[in-house]
């Protein structure tokens, strides 16, 4: 028996003993095929999951090599459940392929113009295939209900033709029946487009060009990324390696904006050659960068904005914050597989559980770095956690008891105590530009009044906002007050402390977007401080520690004060 | 013809050991009113009794169950010392009960007789197993049933009317201990077979049993040792049987028990049940891997020692426990069995593996300090147990929920105002409770008397529940955690006394042994002389059966022996048809020296 750093058990974690001289060579080995789900001070949790090993074989891993490591670094024998399930799970990847194939004889003539998605250049026409050399594995997913519709006749005994329109769909079903196909049917080029990027001061960082050469590797894919490292700056890179028409996919309009901003900066597109499909402006340029809800609006029941998916041949199309990315956009890029798909995301945690969908059909996991990783790079700046609890005063606390179960939430994270606690925590950070995030709009308006520090909420319009986040850049605002539009994707470089009085119920992705906030690195290289306000004893509590759990987690250090500590 | 003449020579032919052992393998019916071999063999040759008798035999015997003649010496010993042949003058004789009982059952089972003594399908060749890592299933198994013990220590599960165990104990067990609910099954029928958790089955109650306190208290290697030596102890006859047929461990379980239903084509399907549910059970102990059994396994079945075996193969004790600032506990491997009494009173389980993860949280702080844990004490045992010190956030909770305990306490009451007493530190507190939403249906009603009392109509465990939920910290045994302030954790975190079952060992040392008296007299019986009452039972049974017999008398000197079809008994004579003068006789029971089978 070794003793070594790792702990596998039988329900597929594995314990990481950080503290162990071979911790860091087993970290690497082990981010291959296992997910990183905790990671506190002492002890990593990790998952192994089929998502993550059919992403280790597409990377081109087996499973003698991954039970290989497991052994190596195991301080027990490998349960033979965990062994057994790992090799089971791998063997399915790849028996099945999606390939294109050569259309036979007459059927060449039938399908001659109809080729829609055929690669270009290709001199004969081409089908997509099912294909698999064990005939029975073929029979079972073809005779499945959901995936029978979505083939042809079958050409031979390895072979079925897919719809051309179902090559999404299909990948989403042959996941969802754990055989997940490999996809080798290619990509469109799409038309070619000059795209470079200009390194005038600033270089691709180590890990950047990483994920980069990852994803060109692999087609389409995720790149996974803690806020601050620098998503946007993969994303230009990618775009500029493909060196095609790129369309890219955001959460909103401010985002949009931020987009365009840093690729006027980091490359060598101009102004005219990136357009902007919003609410507001509808642009389609080379470059275009859109909003998931305006592709998602419908007009008379119908998507209103679908043109723009073939507006242009796009060469890839990019996917910010894949983990947010709307249902109605998985269907509509189900029809988009055979142009290169990039994903961006700080975590692949979805909280609708979608994350097999994400695998099927933007693509496997490229790249993934964990954030203390960056934090110790000093790519991201180091932060503090601090859990503030409050308590209500007799009135309120009367009006809770009093209260229906769905009012409770909103009077415990509102409790008016919050006001001059926030104020004793701005007070204990002279000179440093903070956000205050809420949830409720008369809580925030309320808390605005009350330090006199403007509000940005989802009713202000889109110039004041990027008026108020310029004047914070520039240290003309030290405060602001912030409903949850400012979750995602909102350039914020200076803000280096946090106080959320309110939030999501117990959203974990939310959490991880808010502290995003403040990981920018400093110029300082000041340690940033993400409190939280909770009221003791109510759901506030309740909700906070699956937040909280979740920062602690991360390996944030984290701290629970009594509002009389500060 | 019947048999039971034949059968119960034999019988009369056994010694005491041999009697005794058919006796206590084939538990006759109504033992009470046995007398001699002929009321014993009567009892074995009822129809229940024969099938029970031939369910557990293999194909080689139930063929020679059928045909004596082909079978050998051995074989045919076996046979009769169970009851299943006869004798007659001195050589072995199938009995016609037993051959048509026989054969009826492998018509049922869709068996050709004649293919019964064919044999069985040899079992496939051995596989290669490493079963060095056998300690990981043992010591998952222990930590199992350790944490569901601990569960049903405080509230005890539910059973069925049938006397199974509720599936919906095993769901509450499976969350409260994060073990799988298979898994709780599996660890539930270990504990029962060592006797450490008790079925009452009239109360529809699944508790734990006296000597739970002493297991949970000795090592993992000593509480391994006694589920498995249980388990092997219960190993069902015929898995056994092919096991030492196979030369133990050169044959994986699963395989002997994929050749059962074949092999042993009578046994009922409770007993087929047994036989998978002893080889999950093996697995899960970790006396099989992968269904091979272990050097350690192969010395419990066999009675050997495996002590020094055993305590090799176990890796050594945990020094201590990892706690993280996110409340989670790892324990890497097993902890002494007071630091996982203590740990177990601290943290809920998320897993329990030879690692084990545990969670902290306020409910479980809040629990501790209710079972008569202190701050003080906590903190005692992180300090002790952590290898990583206690992090800033379990120190908060420690301290924040120690200053509250006493701020509602909980007790039964007597009197018009209800069951429960809520008494509270502040007037306040008593007052939002009285108002809270979530508590309306406590019906709480205020002291006349004091504001800072409340009462409840509910009993003291449902107002302590419903204030929990509603995130009131409520404690019942605040006096006794005053008390107790400051004192030793030894004190605290003892493995509570576990319920003892009433009576059971009391009515099993008083109860007298009926077989032992049974086979006294059947063997008495078959020594003394036979008398006529002997042998008018013989020919009662020749007469209800229409069998002849062979009928020796002596009259005036002479002795004569007849071929008779008796037809009647009355009045001390025996009238039958002696069928090859073709006349028929009377004769004077007294005068008959006796009558055999003919």
């Amino acid at each position: 028996m070794t003793l070594g750093p790792l702990i596998v058990q039988s329900d597929h974690t594995v314990l990481l003993e950080v503290a162990h001289p071979d911790a860091e060579d087993a970290r690497h080995a082990l981010a291959v095929f296992a997910e990183l789900e905790r990671a506190p001070e002492h002890i990593h949790t990790y998952r192994v999951t089929r998502l993550g090993l059919w992403n280790a074989r597409a990377a081109g891993h087996t499973s003698e090599e991954i039970l290989e490591t497991l052994n190596q670094y195991a301080k027990f024998p490998v349960p033979s459940g965990v062994a057994s399930e790992i090799a089971d799970t791998m063997r399915r990847y790849g028996r099945l392929t999606i390939e294109r194939a050569e259309v036979p004889g007459d059927a060449a003539a039938a399908l001659a113009g109809d080729a829609d998605d055929a690669a270009s250049g290709e001199p004969a026409p081409t089908q997509l295939v099912l294909r698999s050399e064990d005939p029975m594995v073929l029979r079972e997913v073809a005779s499945a209900k959901k995936i029978a519709p979505l083939l042809g006749n079958r050409i031979d005994e390895h072979t079925f033709p897919v719809e051309a329109w179902a090559r999404g769909e299909l990948k989403q079903q042959l996941v969802a029946r754990g055989w997940p196909a490999e996809d080798l049917a290619g990509y469109r080029a799409g038309d070619p487009y000059d795209i470079s990027l200009i390194q005038d001061g600033w270089q691709l960082r180590d890990y950047q060009a990483k994920a980069v050469e990852a994803f060109q590797r692999g087609g389409s894919g995720v790149v996974v990324l803690p806020c601050g490292a620098g998503k946007t700056i993969v994303g230009a890179a990618s775009m500029a390696a493909v060196g095609a028409k790129t369309l890219i996919l955001v959460t909103n309009a401010v985002s949009a904006r931020q987009w365009r901003d840093e690729l006027l900066r980091r490359t060598s597109l101009t102004e005219d050659e990136i357009g902007e499909y919003s609410g507001q402006v509808k642009e389609v340029k080379p470059v275009t960068i859109a909003t998931y809800q305006i592709l998602t609006s419908r007009r008379k029941g119908e998507y209103a904005h679908l043109s723009l998916l073939d507006a242009e041949d796009w060469g890839v199309i990019v996917y910010d914050e894949v983990h947010l990315l709307p249902a109605p956009v998985f269907k509509l890029t189900a029809d988009l597989q055979a142009r290169r798909r990039l994903g961006l995301t700080a975590t692949l945690v979805r909280e609708d559980g979608r994350e097999g969908d994400v695998f099927s059909l933007i693509g496997p996991k490229r790249y993934d770095a964990a954030w203390k990783d960056i934090e110790a790079q000093g790519f991201i700046a180091p932060a503090e956690c601090f859990e503030v609890r409050v308590d209500f005063g007799e009135a309120e606390r009367m009006d809770y008891a009093v209260a229906e179960d769905q009012d409770r939430y909103r009077i415990a994270s509102s409790a008016l105590i919050k006001q001059p606690v926030a104020r004793r925590i701005i007070d204990r950070h002279p000179g440093e530009s903070i956000l205050v995030i809420g949830q409720y709009i008369d809580q925030l308006e309320s808390m605005s009044e009350a330090l006199g520090a403007p509000l940005i909420t989802g009713q202000t319009p889109v110039d004041e906002r990027a008026r108020l986040f310029q004047a914070f850049r520039d240290g003309e605002e030290k405060i602001l007050v912030v409903s949850k539009v400012a979750n995602f994707s909102v350039d914020l470089p200076d803000a280096s402390v946090a106080i959320q009085i309110s939030g999501s119920f117990g959203s974990r992705q939310e959490e991880a977007q808010r502290l995003g906030r403040l990981l920018r690195p400093k110029s300082n290289g000041a340690t940033a401080s993400f409190y939280t306000l909770i009221t003791r004893d109510t759901v506030d509590q309740d909700f906070a520690q699956n937040r909280q759990r979740f920062l602690a987690e991360q390996g944030y250090a984290y701290t629970i004060l009594d509002a009389d500590q500060l | 013809m019947s048999g039971t003449l034949a059968l119960a020579s034999a019988i009369a032919e056994m010694d005491r050991d041999t009697l005794d052992a058919l006796v206590r393998s084939r538990r006759p019916h109504a033992p009470a009113g046995i007398s001699d071999p002929i009321g014993l063999a009567s009892d074995l040759l009822k129809t229940e009794s024969i099938a029970r008798a031939l369910a557990p035999l293999d194909r080689a015997r139930l063929a020679a169950v059928r045909e004596p003649e082909n079978a050998d010496a051995g074989l045919i010993a076996e046979l009769v010392g169970i009851g299943l042949l006869g004798r007659d003058g001195g050589s072995a004789t199938s009995l016609p009960e037993v051959r048509a009982a026989l054969d009826d059952a492998v018509a049922v089972a869709r068996v050709e007789p004649d293919a019964l003594a064919l044999g069985s399908a040899a079992l496939g060749d051995a596989v290669e197993v490493d079963t060095s890592a056998w300690f990981t299933s043992a010591l998952t198994a222990v930590g199992q049933s350790a944490e569901c013990l601990r569960t049903l220590r405080d509230r005890p599960g539910k059973l069925n009317r049938s006397g199974s165990i509720a599936v919906a104990t095993v769901k509450q067990l499976a969350e409260s201990t994060g073990v799988e609910p298979d898994e709780v099954a599996l660890a539930l029928a270990a504990l029962m077979r060592a006797g450490l958790i008790t079925a009452l089955v009239d109360d529809q109650l699944l508790i734990t049993a006296a000597p739970s306190s002493a297991w949970l208290a000795s090592t993992h290697t000593e509480r391994w040792l006694a589920l498995a030596e249980a388990a092997a102890r219960q190993m069902p006859a015929p898995l056994r049987t092919e096991w030492i047929a196979a030369a133990h461990a050169e044959t994986g379980l699963r395989a002997l028990a994929a050749a059962i239903p074949n092999q042993y084509p009578l046994l009922p399907a409770a007993e087929l049940t047994a036989v998978g549910d002893f080889v999950r059970g093996a697995e899960y102990l970790g006396l099989t891997l992968d269904g091979r059994f272990t050097a350690v396994a192969d010395a419990l079945l066999v009675g050997n020692d495996a002590t020094t075996d055993i305590a090799d193969a176990m890796p050594e004790t945990a020094t201590g426990v990892y706690v993280q600032p996110d409340l989670s506990v790892v324990v890497p491997g097993p902890l002494p069995p007071h630091d996982e009494a203590v740990l177990a009173a601290l943290a809920r389980p998320e897993h329990i593996g030879v690692a084990s993860t545990r969670r902290i949280s306020e409910a479980s702080i809040a629990e501790a300090y209710e079972r008569g844990l202190t701050p003080h004490s906590a903190r005692e045992a992180f300090t002790r147990i952590s290898l990583t010190g206690i992090p800033q956030p379990l120190e908060y909770l420690l301290d924040s929920l120690g200053e509250r305990v006493g701020g509602i306490v909980v007790g039964e009451y007597v009197g018009d105002e209800g069951r429960t007493r809520l008494s509270f530190a502040r007037p306040e507190l008593a007052s939002t409770l009285s108002v809270d939403r979530a508590l309306q249906h406590l019906q709480l009603q205020r002291s006349r008397s004091s504001d800072t009392v409340l009462y409840s109509r509910l009993s003291p465990d449902h107002v302590l529940a419903a204030l929990a939920d509603a995130r009131y910290h409520a404690s019942s045994r605040v006096a006794a955690l005053r008390e107790a302030r400051g004192t030793h954790v030894d004190a605290q975190v003892e493995v509570p006394t576990a319920r003892s079952v009433p009576g059971v060992a009391a009515a099993a040392a008083e109860a007298p042994d009926p077989l032992e008296a049974l086979v006294d007299r059947v063997f008495t019986a078959a020594r003394s002389e036979p008398g006529t009452g002997d042998f008018t039972r013989r020919l009662e049974l020749a007469i209800r059966d229409r069998s002849p017999v062979l009928v020796t008398a002596e009259a005036r000197g002479e002795v004569r022996t007849f071929t008779l079809l008796p037809v009647s008994v009355n009045a001390g004579r025996l009238r039958a048809a002696d069928q090859a003068a073709g006349v028929e006789r009377t004769l004077p029971v007294n005068m008959i020296t006796s009558v055999e089978p003919a």
